[in-house]
């Protein structure tokens, strides 16, 4: 079993992966943000968002790593409280399967399968968790997808802005 | 008499672990990391097979378990701001104190007896006060110090009251599945060595020398059909239980309990009689769908956790990961094989306290909330011997 969980999660995320390099080149520059403050519009990916809350594309990886940012959001909504919301977005997944994910993670979450990528799958390899007002989202990071930089703090300073902007 | 209890996995360490555990490349590049060892996973041939899973009603589940355990009670834990309970693997301290080590939280904890938290340390990150990689285990040395082990191999040792890392020393393990506390001199680590190629039989079980900081000497390669091997290395999960002066150890995926003596050399073995446990039958289906090798991974069971009791009697603990139900299972045997009960469905067994006159096991409550919120439990049941 090797192969077992390992090949099941490890080749769903080859494919993931081998699909997001390839899909590089077709998705336009300018259809995504590329620094933290610039914004996307989603509607056009089917996902509908809390009016204020932060937004998770989850990865086929982000199921068994420890990299997950889960820790990362646990910690936001301890801080942030209930008034922040968290969407979990997941691309043709099985939303009974994130749902118990989310439970054994301790997230409240809103949970969201999209039919298709669109430019989700890119976004999501550099910045998994987004900010999110309505059908827009900010970014929180866009380091490399490095996790371990998308700090509470950093994804605090995002909403703070939010709220600013949206009163 | 001293005894200490097994490791507690669930799923998801199970699930890192397979994907860890054969990786040079740690903690980074994961989509990297899957690919080398899809891989290596997908040079293997398999058959598809008819499955029937063992089945037991609820009904008969509950009545087994009440013929076992005696219901005592709820524990909560306190948390805060700071405090989340995610994938607790959880020993015993002074003062019947509880011993958490976060593995989702990257977090220690100390909680009193019933509950009320009393220390925390650490969170995920890389600045002084974090730790970077996942933590395994904690346990209390008779001096106080806190021993702690992190997935990546690296032993912390921390005042009682968790206020600084007082010593950090690097091993060889990789993954560090587990520590438990021989005596005060000597732990005996569960990990598979970085050194050991992959593919090679490698030493699970590790005497580490706390005086002189290293390991002192590694034994128990386990046993595994030879179709088995490349699984026997991403889902090598190793439990122990100390009992005096005798370790008993089980692997994931040999049905047997493997007794050694405190110097590592074996002295016996006692063939666990599942009735319910799915054993693999062949190996991960090659070159089929994904559909197809998830099917295959729901048909198969992991032996994840031994607890060893007072009375010389053990309790295994099994678990099938048929998404999205993860399914815990139970069996209580007698040294010589007999056994008192086993049960499928059955609540994740976190913890066992034996440090009282009477054992007190510790499950996770139903739903979300359940690694918080824990249900106490006595063994034997009161009316067990009517």
């Amino acid at each position: 079993m090797e192969y077992g969980h390992l090949s099941r999660y490890g080749l769903f995320a080859l494919i993931i992966s081998a699909t997001l390099w390839t899909g590089c080149k077709s998705v336009e520059s300018a259809a995504r943000p590329k620094y933290a403050g610039d914004t996307l519009h989603l509607q056009a990916s089917g996902i509908r968002t809390r009016k204020l809350g932060l937004l998770w594309i989850l990865r086929a990886e982000d199921c068994l790593t420890c990299f997950t940012p889960s820790v990362l959001l646990r910690q936001a909504q301890r801080r942030l409280g209930p008034s922040v919301g968290i969407t979990l977005a997941v691309v043709k997944g099985d939303s009974q399967e994130v749902a118990a994910y989310a439970d054994r993670e301790r997230l409240n979450t809103d949970i969201v399968v999209v039919r298709a990528a669109s430019n989700l799958g890119e976004i999501a390899k550099e910045a998994p968790i987004l900010v999110a007002l309505q059908d827009s989202v900010i970014a929180g990071s866009w380091n490399e997808g490095e996790l371990a930089t998308l700090s509470t703090d950093s994804i605090m300073a995002a909403v703070r802005r939010l709220q600013a902007n949206s009163h | 008499m001293h005894l200490l209890h097994g490791v507690v996995l669930d799923v998801k360490t199970i699930k890192m672990m397979t994907l860890y555990s054969n990786s040079s490349i740690l903690f980074r590049h994961t989509i990297v990391s899957a690919g080398i060892l899809v891989g290596i996973a997908c040079g293997i041939g398999g058959c598809k097979s008819t499955y029937v899973p063992p089945v037991q009603s609820t009904a008969k589940r509950d009545s087994l378990l009440a013929r076992s355990f005696s219901s005592n009670g709820q524990l909560q834990l306190q948390e805060d701001s700071d405090v989340t309970n995610v994938n607790p693997h959880v020993r015993f301290g002074s003062q019947d104190n509880i011993l958490v080590a976060d593995f989702a939280e990257f977090q220690l904890r100390v909680y009193d007896a019933v509950g009320h938290l009393l220390h925390h340390y650490g969170s995920k990150g890389r600045e002084a006060g974090q730790f970077s990689v996942p933590l395994t285990s904690v346990l209390q040395l008779s001096s106080g110090t806190m021993v702690v082990t992190d997935f990546g191999g690296t032993i912390f040792q921390l005042d009682s009251g968790l206020s600084a890392v007082m010593r950090k020393t690097e091993t060889d393990l990789l993954p560090l599945y587990s520590a438990t506390i021989m005596n005060d001199s000597t732990l005996l680590l569960i990990g598979r060595p970085r050194s050991v190629r992959s593919g090679e039989p490698a030493p699970l079980l590790h005497l580490f020398d706390l005086k002189s900081n290293r390991i002192t000497r590694s034994f128990f390669t386990a046993p595994v059909q030879p179709f088995l091997a490349p699984a026997a290395v991403s889902l090598g999960i190793t439990s122990a239980a100390i009992h005096a002066d005798t370790i008993a150890t089980v692997f994931a995926l040999t049905d047997t309990i493997f007794l050694f003596n405190t110097s590592g050399a074996a002295i016996g073995r006692v063939p666990i009689p599942f009735r319910l446990f799915s054993y693999i039958k062949h190996p991960a289906p090659s070159g089929e769908t994904v559909a197809d090798r998830e099917r295959w991974l729901r048909e198969i069971s992991l032996i994840t956790d031994i607890f060893w009791l007072r009375d010389g009697s053990f309790i295994i603990q099994f678990y099938r990961d048929d998404e999205p139900r993860k399914e815990n299972g139970l069996l209580i045997m007698d040294r010589l094989g007999r056994v008192r009960m086993e049960a499928l469905d059955t609540p994740r067994l976190i913890a066992m306290d034996e440090e009282r006159t009477q054992s007190r096991f510790f499950f996770a409550s139903s739903g979300r909330e359940g690694m918080r919120v824990w249900n106490m439990a006595t063994y034997p049941a009161m009316d067990s011997s009517h």
